[in-house]
């Protein structure tokens, strides 16, 4: 009998707990969600920049934030947006890979009423159904980055000419190199039209030298990269120079360099991050073909700010790379810094 | 011999009554039992309240059917994954199936410019197909445990999907194939049609006939179903089959949203189904788990994403939120299972 009535209390208890505890989540819930909604500046991911009643809402959407080259994007945008009292959102999924996840946010800043759509779109056709979906709606969207070749009503596609910078790498390592030479090159995601046309451009460059390439797929990715560089060590221990698509990569290739005592080796970098010039500056990388995020974050918002103004955009604007060596990685640092301090 | 028949059958009878869903013990509406069959469902009701206070745009039609939308690629591999999941066993292959399938449509009509019909017949059949083969691993290799040949599998129905494709992403896929993930009928999006009457059917299928409960039963115990004269093997090939089917359906459903077929369409995908299951009431231990609560756990996480995005919220706390509700998801359900024992 009494054992009975401990056994009722005690599963009173739990259903208490129970109730209590979904209580607690709900609360906690909408703690994160309003501080979330009211944050204004800091180092949130997702601030809104800008006095309530502005005029414009945007909403930038990039590839993901987890890297400092998204976040120079995203400083040269907020700078932009404060500068025109533009309320802004920057968003992206978590990783580079999830391009349905991104199609989704472009798809619920629609719903939420952005005035202009500022995207940089990982898999490009993929976001083409929703690009003109927010055509026909009326919402001008600019392209940054990577462009939409088939979406014909953009304002404008601001980024890097990929070909032409990776041209630029092959040209400056051009002399170092003889005829019939191997040259590793360290690629993104094969397929990505930005790798290809990297690869591409840097390949061009070397034609007349009969260099025999070894092409390798590291998706981006900095672990991946150091297997990829001490397998082709293993492989190919005669490689005269190696290029990286991306920093992150040559940091990687450098990895796996120095596992195999091999860090002489002269490494060409791309993208220009924080950890990438620093490794310039460390001499592990030679020359890091620069991409200006900043720049492209801060035009991005320019022009669909003109846009919305009525005015004239040109179609596609270059933003510029610049080869960074020991030369003038100093200054390109602090510039950087000053970008990312603010 | 008749004798023995006889009493196995008898056996299979038990082995049915046990199986057969509570609901059939007789309907008692006690506070209790409502929380605890549409526990989900509180949680989806109250999380749409809160994201409603916190985004004035979340509850409008336009953005409702957003979510529809966003919520029917994982909720056709969730309702895949419950099966594998109700035997107390696990599909890790899903995401990958998906994009095999898609990269084998895509190359039937795309590059080799074939009717989309049989495009659409390609894509299934493959995806059914692999699923097969995860069935025939796990039961004629007899591998202990299906995590193993779906991790197995994950990684080489990807690398397939990557060498048949040479890495790149397939484009342009013929109106048929684009119809399902793409259009509307009136304003309801055809995927989400497409998932109501995959419930209704996989209702059906779990609770009418044989094999459906045969399923519950090879979760509750694998030993005690075999000896009561269940072909074991048969059901698991046929779930792991019908598994690799529905991600393959997703997979459609990713093509017409996209536009496109990539090979690394559908990494990590997979986890959100567990999720989505899980959260649905589900249990690891199998023998547990029905078709409307994956719903809404599938619903569940696009609503959370949903909500976050329109919120503003980052990717990177979105996954963090995601990841508390699994765990309070389970550990409600083993509060309740502890109330439920005493």
């Amino acid at each position: 009998m009494g054992k009975q009535v401990y056994l009722n209390l005690g599963r009173t208890i739990l259903m208490r707990n129970y109730m209590k505890y979904l209580a607690f989540f709900t609360v906690i819930l909408l703690l994160v969600a309003c501080s979330e909604a009211n944050s204004s500046g800091g180092d949130n991911s997702a601030d809104s920049i800008g006095e309530e009643n502005d005029s414009y809402k945007f909403a930038t959407v990039l590839m993901t934030l987890s890297s400092e080259y998204w976040q120079m994007h995203k400083a040269g945008a907020e700078d932009a947006a404060k500068e025109f009292g533009i309320s802004l959102d920057v968003l992206g999924p978590a990783d580079e890979t999830q391009f349905e996840e991104q199609v989704k946010i472009v798809e619920d800043q629609i719903a939420s009423g952005a005035d202009a759509l500022i995207i940089a779109p990982s898999l490009p056709e993929a976001m083409l159904p929703i690009l003109n979906q927010a055509d026909n709606e009326n919402i001008p969207v600019v392209l940054a980055d990577a462009d939409v070749e088939e979406f014909e009503d953009k304002v404008t596609f601001i980024g890097t000419e990929n070909y032409d910078a990776g041209k630029l790498a092959g040209e400056y390592i051009s002399e170092q190199l003889e005829d019939g030479d191997k040259v590793a090159i360290i690629r993104g995601q094969l397929g990505a039209k930005v790798h290809d046309e990297r690869t591409n451009g840097f390949q061009d460059a070397l034609k007349d030298k009969n260099i025999e390439f070894i092409v390798q797929d590291a998706q981006s990715d900095r672990v991946k990269a150091v297997n990829i560089m001490e397998n082709v060590l293993t492989s190919n221990s005669d490689v005269k120079v190696v290029f990286a698509t991306s920093d992150e990569m040559a940091l990687g290739a450098y990895q796996g360099l120095e596992n195999n005592n091999r860090s002489d080796l002269p490494l060409i970098g791309f993208d220009g991050t924080p950890d990438g010039l620093q490794a310039v500056q460390d001499g592990k990388i030679i020359a890091d073909i620069a991409q200006d995020p900043y720049q492209m974050g801060y035009m991005a918002i320019e022009a669909a700010y003109k846009a919305l103004q009525g005015e004239e955009v040109e179609k596609r604007i270059d933003s510029g790379v610049n080869v960074i060596t020991n030369e003038n990685v100093e200054e390109e640092i602090e510039k950087i810094n000053g970008y990312l301090g603010d | 011999m008749e004798e023995r028949i006889k009493n196995v059958e008898e056996q299979i009878e038990i082995k049915q009554e046990a199986v057969i869903p509570p609901e059939k013990e007789g309907r008692k509406w006690s506070p209790k039992t409502i929380v605890d069959k549409f526990g989900a469902l509180f949680g989806l009701i109250g999380l749409s309240i809160i994201m409603t206070i916190l985004a004035p745009t979340f509850m409008t039609v336009d953005n409702l059917m957003n979510v529809a939308r966003q919520a029917s690629i994982n909720a056709l591999l969730s309702l895949g994954m419950l099966l594998p999941i109700i035997t107390a066993g696990i599909d890790l292959s899903v995401g990958s199936i998906l994009a095999l399938s898609i990269v084998m449509g895509g190359l039937v009509t795309v590059t080799w410019g074939m009717s989309p019909i049989i495009g659409l017949i390609a894509l299934l059949v493959i995806g059914a197909l692999a699923g097969l083969i995860n069935g025939l691993l796990l039961t004629k290799l007899r591998l202990p445990h299906p995590f193993i040949s779906t991790l197995g599998t994950m990684n080489v129905y990807r690398g397939l999907a990557l060498i048949i494709t040479g890495a790149s992403p397939i484009f342009g896929f013929p109106l048929l194939m684009n119809y399902v993930g793409q259009e509307s009928i009136s304003i309801v999006p055809v995927s989400f049609i497409l998932v109501i009457v995959v419930a209704i059917i996989m209702h059906i299928f779990l609770n009418r006939t044989a094999t459906g409960r045969y399923i519950y039963a090879i979760g509750g115990n694998k030993e005690a179903a075999r000896l009561s004269g269940i072909p074991v093997d048969r059901v698991l090939i046929i779930v792991y089959t019908v598994s690799g089917f529905m991600a393959a359906l997703g997979g459609l459903v990713l093509i017409g949203r996209t536009n496109s077929a990539s090979p690394i369409a559908g990494l990590t995908y997979e986890l959100d189904a567990i999720a989505a299951v899980i959260i649905g009431g589900a249990s690891f231990f199998g023998g547990v788990g029905t078709v409307i609560g994956t719903l809404i756990g599938a619903l569940i996480i696009a609503v959370l994403r949903n909500g976050l995005n329109l919120i503003g919220t980052s990717s990177d706390l979105q996954t963090v939120v995601i990841g508390v509700v699994i765990i309070l998801a389970v550990f409600v359900d083993v509060l309740r299972r502890k109330g439920a024992k005493k």
